[in-house]
């Protein structure tokens, strides 16, 4: 019976090994399949904006992927979940709310157009999620709808009318405008406006034309444009729509006659080409070849490779938009909204577009504009800008106080 | 100022042409199958989307674009014919609220294949070299290539006036507008006369497709506003006429660059205007015949 014993003993420790083993492994374990950190991404998959929309998820995924590649944050993946608002507010918003409620996502990454941008910040702060905005930038998002899980990094309405303002410069007095016939471009041309009362008082808006939005005949307003003699024409015209307008333009001899600024997206410079005419200044958000740093030329490098084709503002954004998440949840003490959205305002961040922070009052980070005048770039298979000039947002942002006398009207 | 006006008429005139070769085939589908062909549109944007894989592979040269004007409406013209036979056909006997909704799920089917296959990024089909330029009319310049637009809507009118009238086609097809079972009891053969002219409208949906892209972009969403547009000249004209659509085409071309000098904020209106009023006064449309 002295065997017994023996075997007893070495049975328990064998027992108690393996429950050390266990307890040792479990925790291991559990960490290699713990649950991954889940990013919702409402955004226009359909609709005039989508090719807007593929660029950021594109860059999305890419940042997600580089960050996962190194180890995740705080030791858990990131995980995203992409949804298709078509460019239609309250399917934005019931999907967002789908993915808070029922996929328990934990942050959000901004959606495309600011419509949609506008319901999604509704259901952010709704359920207090922090959400980081890569495309919208209507005013009111930093205005009235403001909430304190609500970043972005995109320059809002107000900063861009006001840099293309100034822009345009002391020689103008007689300015045309043409826009899309929607929100943003009224708005648009209002702070313009009040901002030349400032800058160049002795310049006026001499006419205004309104095509609807998705008007493939634009020479009905092309004429009108030109006979109103105008020194310069403020376009708020993007896309599909502004590619139409330059052709029907061009033949007209529109850009021999007056000189002409609009805005522009890189989109546009790739799908017109060499169609692109030479000297029209362009004002863009936060093109590629805008910034010239390492960083910026690795990311270009890293983004071609991987979806053959250039990085749009929308990638740089959305590349940018995800790392600055990905840092405020890593330098959180807690995975909580509220601990999340401090850990962003406190951010100094190092974005491919030099270093950024966000401000208290609207959490509008300080990031650049530019403008410039349209020609071809060393090294850019499409036409670029030339003397390409850099707006910081603090030249042009509306100070806290506008930011509060906005909130209060 | 008169100078002002003649260019935004001639403007007008161009753009007119534009619809009326995309409304033409609109007008004789709907005059001769009944069908309000929703995806008349579609057929036009995919046009413009073979336009511009035609005009890269070519490398945007004057064959390139000749090419397009060729080949664009002839693949539409196909898959027109396709559409009719295998899913209007079948149903062909059902009320016509089903041929509508079929017509109306191509529209959908169009614009995912047209995204399946080119993507979603809007596109743009250079002006083909040698009609990159400018005339002077008047003291004013005015493109190249709405001249060529103006005279090919001149040509394709003509044609197909005399087709109707000088060909045995023609004279079934107009005899078909006016009473499609007396044109069977004739005994012509009836499906295949659909499937005619079902083509022949997605041919000129097709050349209006392929005229058309070098002078907006080539973008989806394009079917939208032309469908629209071409149901509006195909009610003023009159369903199955081919003068009454030229008239339409004209007109609404006309208002719209006209109203834009009067009252800008308006000229969106100024055709549903012109719509409303032909219905209320003459439902058959400005040349059509009493159904």
């Amino acid at each position: 019976m002295i065997g017994l014993p023996i075997l007893r003993r070495a049975m328990s420790l064998a027992a108690s090994a393996a429950f050390a083993a266990a307890m040792t492994l479990t925790p291991m374990g559990a960490r290699a399949d713990e649950s991954p950190i889940k990013i919702g991404l409402t955004t226009d998959l359909t609709g005039i904006a989508a090719t807007y929309a593929a660029a950021q998820v594109n860059a999305v995924k890419m940042a997600i992927d580089e960050i996962n590649e190194a180890g995740g944050v705080k030791g858990r993946k990131l995980e995203l979940l992409v949804r298709d608002s078509q460019l239609k507010p309250a399917l934005g918003a019931s999907l967002t709310r789908d993915l808070i409620v029922r996929e328990k996502i934990d942050y959000l990454i901004g959606p495309d157009a600011s419509s949609v941008g506008v319901a999604v910040s509704g259901v952010a702060k709704q359920y207090k999620k922090v959400v980081v905005m890569t495309i919208p930038n209507t005013p009111r998002l930093t205005g009235e709808l403001f909430h304190k899980y609500f970043f972005t990094i995109v320059p809002s309405g107000t900063m861009l009318a006001r840099a293309m303002a100034e822009g345009i410069g002391k020689d103008n007095s007689k300015i045309a405008f043409i826009g899309g016939d929607y929100e943003a471009s009224h708005q648009a041309i209002g702070y313009f406006t009040d901002w030349l009362a400032k800058v160049n008082p002795n310049a006026k808006v001499v006419d205004q034309q309104w095509p609807k939005l998705g008007e493939q005949d634009f020479t009905p307003y092309i004429t009108q444009l030109m006979s109103s003699k105008p020194d310069i024409v403020f376009s708020y015209l993007w896309g599909a729509d502004l590619i139409a307008f330059i052709k029907q333009a061009k033949p007209y001899g529109l850009f021999d006659k007056t000189k002409f600024a609009t805005l522009l997206f890189l989109d546009d410079l790739k799908a017109l080409g060499n169609d692109m005419p030479d000297g029209i200044i362009g004002q863009m958000y936060a093109p590629p070849f805008g910034t010239d740093s390492p960083a910026m030329s690795e990311f270009i490098k890293k983004y071609q490779a991987k979806y053959n084709s250039f990085p749009s503002d929308w990638a740089v954004m959305g590349y940018d938009g995800m790392r600055i998440l990905a840092d405020g949840i890593k330098n959180a003490p807690s995975m909580d909204s509220d601990a999340v959205a401090d850990a962003i305002a406190k951010l100094k961040f190092d974005g491919l577009q030099g270093p950024l922070t966000f401000r208290e009052v609207d959490h509008q980070a300080n990031v650049p504009s530019f403008l410039g005048t349209t020609g071809k770039v060393e090294g850019l298979p499409f036409k670029g800008l030339v003397d390409i000039k850099r707006i910081p947002a603090e030249t042009v942002w509306p100070t806290p106080e506008e930011i509060l006398a906005q909130r209060k009207s | 100022m008169i100078i002002d006006i003649l260019i935004q008429l001639l403007s007008g005139v161009s753009r007119g042409m534009v619809l009326f070769v995309v409304a033409s085939g609109l007008t004789l589908i709907f005059g001769v199958l009944r069908i309000p062909n929703f995806c008349h549109g579609s057929l036009y944007m995919l046009a413009a989307f073979v336009t511009y894989s035609i005009t890269t592979a070519f490398g945007s040269s004057n064959a390139g674009f000749l090419a397009s004007l060729i080949v664009a409406p002839l693949v539409v013209a196909l898959f027109g014919a396709a559409i009719e036979f295998f899913l209007l056909r079948p149903i062909a006997g059902r009320e016509h609220l089903y041929q509508l909704m079929v017509t109306f799920a191509i529209t959908l089917i169009v614009a995912d294949g047209i995204k399946l296959i080119w993507g979603g990024s809007y596109r743009s089909v250079g002006y083909p070299p040698m009609l990159d330029g400018s005339l002077s009319v008047l003291g004013r310049p005015f493109p190249e290539y709405y001249v060529l637009v103006i005279v090919a809507g001149i040509v394709i009118a003509a044609l197909l006036a005399l087709m109707i009238e000088r060909t045995r086609f023609g004279r079934v097809l107009s005899a078909a507008v006016i009473d499609p079972e007396m044109v069977g009891a004739l005994g012509i053969n009836v499906p295949r006369l659909y499937t005619m002219v079902f083509a022949l409208g997605a041919l000129l949906a097709g050349f209006g497709g392929a005229l058309a892209a070098p002078i907006g972009s080539v973008s989806l969403g394009i079917d939208n506003s032309i469908i629209i547009e071409s149901f509006a000249v195909v009610i003023i004209g009159g369903s199955g006429s081919i003068v009454g659509a030229f008239a339409a085409a004209l007109i609404i071309g006309i208002v719209q660059a006209l109203g834009i000098m009067v009252a800008p904020r308006l000229a969106i209106a100024f055709i549903f205007l012109a719509l409303c009023a032909v219905l209320l006064l003459r439902p058959q449309g400005l040349l059509g015949r009493r159904v």
